[in-house]
């Protein structure tokens, strides 16, 4: 539920690597639009998981790292004009970490449906929301209700700023996932980016109430 | 330009994608189910049409139903969003055969991606690293015999499944067998098709994104500085 670029700890040649087998990817495929590719990387190796047809839920820390509107993009592109700009002028500036806000118990992550009687969200930071302060949260559909994002100059400045950004929100009527969110961020096993795809089920216990 | 997009979506993400319609002076169009009446994104669109039930089946996913509110409020594109039909190769085609854009890849890659195993094979023909293991599987004797070829820890893996839906790590024959049934009937369950494929297993792996962008020009771009998401296992 937390997603951040860039990916630190990554040696740059493998970077470089998995770049040049994602335009290998899209050339052969005569892709169009916007799309994502996901790899798992071990020991510096790196394999194709899976590709998302479409924008990417955490496309806004691509955004907030590269200055470019990715929905724009994909507009314009369906208007038939070319991208606006070149691989050259792509460049990657500090560090951006977002957490999907869900409405739901942050012990258990049941589904917390309801109508919230409270909202306040800090107006510092990218807040990609759906609620307002009377929103009826239904049951009906996917319990992500916003996703906060922040903008830091390295990663240690992106999890404060992270960290304060939901020290400073205030959702009541429904329960969220952020206490939760908070004892990740705080876990040192988290902040020194010594974590895998396990992270959650060897580091974190529910939190208690 | 577009002049009229249709977003095909709910949630925060349809209100993203109107934000940038009206920065592009561009006439937004919203859809919303009996209980999305209330939303935001309703309020925020240029125009709201009511396509349904709560459940998704009957609105949000109900194809016929948003392509004659399309036809109605006379759009050029549709926004799909994220989840929902915006990886349905039905929808792109039938998007298509209307005369009105999907805002996004063609019908014929979004199904080649949609299935785990074409994708991986294209993905190996295209040069680019895949882990071993490449085959549907049909029987549970015949994903021990396959197993026994690629080696264990292995991943039991939905065919059409993605984003960690309908996968199990197993470690022995025995987990396999147990995987292997189990994973059929909830991958049929989910996705619609219980076919499995195995893939070999790491053992301590990060999970890296690689965002691309491609115009109708054969230009491509990566926006990639590699995103990392800490998400995966707990909401599974």
């Amino acid at each position: 539920m937390i997603e951040e670029s860039p990916a630190e700890g990554l040696p740059e040649e493998t970077k470089e690597k998995m770049r040049a087998a994602a335009i290998k990817a899209v050339q052969a495929l005569n892709y169009e639009n916007a799309g994502t590719l996901e790899f798992l990387v071990e020991d510096g190796e790196f394999y194709f998981l899976e590709m998302n047809t479409r924008l990417q839920v955490e496309h806004p820390v691509t955004e907030a790292v590269t200055g470019i509107d990715i929905v724009r993009e994909q507009i314009r592109i369906a208007s038939g004009e070319k991208l606006s700009f070149e691989q050259s002028d792509v460049s990657f500036h500090g560090h951006s970490m977002e957490c999907r806000v869900y409405a739901e118990d942050p012990v258990t992550f049941f589904p917390s449906p309801g109508t919230i009687t409270t909202l306040h969200m800090p107006n510092d930071i990218r807040v990609d929301t759906a609620i307002e302060e009377g929103t009826e949260v239904t049951p009906f559909y996917d319990p992500m209700v916003a996703k906060m994002v922040v903008y830091g100059n390295d990663r240690e400045d992106a999890i404060k700023k992270l960290q304060n950004a939901i020290d400073n929100t205030v959702i009541e009527g429904i329960k969220t996932n952020l206490p939760f969110v908070q004892q990740v961020l705080s876990h040192e096993a988290f902040t020194s980016f010594n974590f895998t795809t396990n992270f959650v089920k060897e580091h974190i216990q529910p939190v208690s109430k | 330009m577009l002049k009229t997009v249709l977003v095909a979506n709910r949630g925060e993400i349809a209100c993203r994608i109107i934000k940038s319609l009206k920065e592009m002076n561009i006439r937004s169009v919203a859809v919303y189910s009996e209980a999305d009446q209330e939303s935001l994104h309703v309020k925020m669109a240029h125009e709201a049409y009511h396509i349904g039930p709560a459940n998704a089946k009957e609105s949000y996913l109900n194809i016929e139903k948003i392509l004659e509110v399309a036809r109605g409020a006379n759009v050029d594109a549709i926004h799909p969003g994220y989840g929902f039909l915006s990886e349905n190769p039905k929808f792109a085609r039938a998007c298509h055969d209307n005369e009105i854009i999907f805002i996004g890849p063609s019908a014929h890659v979004i199904e080649k991606m949609g299935d785990k195993v074409s994708a991986r094979r294209t993905m190996e023909e295209a040069g680019v690293p895949v882990l071993p293991g490449n085959h549907y599987v049909s029987s549970a004797d015949e994903a021990v015999e396959l197993g026994a070829a690629i080696g264990y820890p292995l991943m039991v893996k939905a065919a059409a499944g993605g984003g960690g839906i309908g996968m199990e790590l197993v470690h022995n024959d025995e987990e396999l067998r147990k995987a292997f049934s189990s994973n059929q009937r909830r991958a049929s369950n989910y996705f619609g098709s219980g076919t499995l494929y195995l893939e070999k297993a790491l053992t301590a792996p990060r999970h890296i994104e690689v965002q691309v962008l491609s115009d109708t020009y054969g230009n491509h771009i990566h926006l990639a500085n590699g995103i990392v998401p800490s998400n995966v296992d707990i909401r599974r």
